[in-house]
């Protein structure tokens, strides 16, 4: 009588589970690396104009001095370049005060200045606009961090063009 | 690993196993010999960074000298040591202005009694990133960068407001 050979199954343990699940997220994250939080990704940029408001005068000299048509901004949380400035300038900051008849004016403030520019930032166009390094949406009054090779500052974004195409 | 007539035989998930294990080793390789790379290759200069603290009591004056230690307060690293210490009143703007001679309107401004900027330039050590960027024991030295500031038992993040880097150390 022919014996039967008894059939092995594969069985799945707890182990190789973990194994293929480590598998997947490695290939999950090379994935998220190449194209999602890869600069290359980002395929639109926008004009936008920005203001750095009540900084010390010797700020502003300072970046006046090292800012020019072209400079290079990288982002501060992840030292990605996100665009180039194409224009600054500094005025001095202005508060209120009140004239001799009690009317609120504007004056110069003593100590303060603000700078004003233009930037081409890149980012990833959405349903709701354009996003910046394509994670935070550009809107007017938002807040990117940048810097420079000398200079690191907060760039309020004050208007913000239609996107087009990055290359 | 299965059995087949006694024999030990590897299968599929043996395979990814041995591949994950062996990409995770050539991986900590790398980067460890990249980065022992690029620290035995990073020049360092002697740079002048000057911070602002503000605002400081009076009597907290006295706690900042010329040849204290500075550290960052957030990973205890020496960020150098105290080369100049200059004070400033902290001022208060008024809600009167005056006229100056080229017609221009200034608000006008107090001081208070008590409350100081003080800017204490401190002489580190730096190297200089891909960026031309300087960096004292893992800070950006920017002008208008944070830095996490503790000298003796004073902490507080203040700001860069100048730096010079002079040169190869």
């Amino acid at each position: 009588m022919a014996r039967i050979k008894p059939v092995e199954k594969t069985r799945f343990n707890v182990f190789d589970i973990l194994i293929i699940l480590i598998v997947v997220a490695c290939i999950a994250a090379l994935i998220l690396r190449l194209y999602v939080f890869n600069n290359e990704a980002l395929t639109k940029k926008a004009e936008v104009k920005f203001s750095v408001n009540n900084v010390m005068q010797s700020t502003s000299e300072e970046m006046l001095k090292s800012i020019q048509n072209g400079t290079v901004l990288y982002l501060s949380s992840n030292e990605e370049v996100i665009g180039y400035v194409t224009d600054i300038k500094a005025e001095r900051s202005t508060v209120f005060a009140e004239d001799e008849d009690g009317n609120q004016i504007e004056v110069y403030h003593p100590t303060n200045w603000n700078v004003y520019g233009t930037a081409v930032l890149y980012g990833t166009s959405g349903d709701l606009g354009f996003y910046v390094n394509g994670t935070m949406r550009a809107e007017i009054n938002s807040v990117v961090s940048v810097f420079t090779s000398r200079v690191q500052f907060e760039m309020t974004l004050t208007s913000i063009s239609a996107p087009t195409d990055k290359n | 690993m299965d059995k087949v007539n006694g024999k030990t035989k590897f299968n599929l998930i043996d395979i990814l196993v041995l591949l994950t294990i062996l990409v995770i080793i050539a991986a900590v390789v790398f980067f460890a010999v990249s980065r022992s790379n690029s620290l035995s290759n990073e020049k360092q200069y002697t740079i002048d960074f000057t911070v602002k603290i503000t605002p400081v009591s009076g009597d907290n004056l006295a706690l900042f000298k010329v040849g204290d230690t500075v550290l960052d307060s957030a990973t205890g690293k020496t960020l150098g040591k105290v080369k100049e210490v200059r004070t400033e009143k902290v001022i208060n703007v008024t809600s009167s202005y005056e006229t100056l001679e080229d017609g221009s309107k200034v608000a006008k401004y107090g001081e208070y009694e008590d409350l100081y900027v003080v800017y204490v330039t401190v002489n580190g050590v730096a190297t200089i990133d891909k960026h031309d960027v300087a960096h004292v024991a893992g800070n950006r030295i920017l002008v208008g960068a944070p830095l996490y500031y503790a000298e003796g038992n004073y902490a507080a993040t203040v700001f860069c407001t100048a730096f010079t880097v002079e040169g190869v150390k």
